[in-house]
């Protein structure tokens, strides 16, 4: 057990899950669909690292496996992605067609995963000690390949809907906290999906890093979103005095 | 009759000014990188 395998993916989880509340606890009070893919998606992402905390202090379990890989590798990025697509698309049929195909997509993935054959003697080689989740451990072929799609479209949509919103609000040089929470969250969503990249290249400690740091962000992202700042407020209220 | 005049706009403090467009630069070329990563992988030149 060490800090990098076991600490880091439970603080991870923590982060994420008190993160899951927080959205979660803002839809009970205002609802959109947004906010609860999102809150949907951190509990995969807690999930995702309580699995790999899980795995650091008790070693090999297969169902641990692949809840770890279903929620964590797989489907995190999309329903946060779908969370800004119902944000920001409008036209409704749209968001909900592409709902529909996730959800298709993650019923299908989660019978791939929980049906395949696992070897946890192929997370090592190359640079990983085994010391760390890998999807290599997958002998099953054609599960892996998913990964990427739903992975794809969820940063393209998370990073890009964060990304065009913040451009947005530069654009018209309004609401700062939104601009800079909005750069908060597209740089912390891109932390994991580059971290599962080099894990799958095979450098070791990039997936746990960049996963803790991703959550980390995308929270205080999504606090500074919501929490307008007061040097705005002093703007706004002037305004309304002219 | 009063006209509506509009609200007033303030730049951004000078960091965010030139800091926001720098990292929504970077970001997109990341996020290139990751789909260039990715098609590699499902097309099998990366593993």
């Amino acid at each position: 057990m060490n800090f990098l395998n076991t600490v880091l993916p439970f603080l991870s989880s923590a982060v994420s899950f008190v993160f899951a509340a927080f959205v979660l606890r803002r839809f009970a009070r205002k609802g959109g669909a947004h906010l609860l893919l999102w809150g949907i998606g951190m509990v995969f992402y807690g999930i995702g690292g309580f699995c790999e905390g899980f795995y650091g202090a008790f070693g090999w379990n297969p169902l641990i496996f692949r809840l770890w890989y279903l929620f964590g590798a797989m489907l995190v990025a999309a329903w946060l992605g779908q969370g800004t697509v119902y944000l920001l698309v409008r036209r409704r049929r749209l968001a909900h067609a592409l709902m529909i195909l996730l959800v298709l997509g993650s019923l299908y993935g989660a019978v791939r995963v929980f049906g395949a054959q696992l070897d946890p003697d192929l997370m090592t080689g190359g640079l990983h000690t085994g010391s760390e989740l890998s999807g290599k451990a997958i002998i099953t072929a054609g599960v892996r390949t998913l990964t990427p799609f739903f992975n794809l479209y969820g940063t393209i949509a998370l990073v890009g809907g964060a990304g065009y919103s913040a451009y947005l609000f530069w654009r018209r040089r309004v609401l700062l906290h939104r601009t800079i929470g909005n750069v908060l969250i597209a740089v912390g969503a891109l932390l994991p999906a580059f971290g599962g990249t080099f894990s799958r290249m095979g450098v070791p400690g990039a997936l746990y890093i960049s996963e803790f740091l991703g959550a980390v962000l995308l929270f205080a992202g999504f606090l500074r979103a919501t929490t307008p700042m007061k040097a705005e407020s002093g703007v706004v209220v002037e305004a309304q005095r002219a | 009759m009063t006209s509506k005049q509009p609200s007033p706009r303030r730049p951004y403090p000078p960091f965010w000014e030139k800091a926001v467009p720098l990292i929504l630069v970077l970001v997109g070329l990341a996020v290139l990188a990751l789909i260039g990563v990715s098609l590699a992988v499902l097309l099998g030149w990366l593993k």
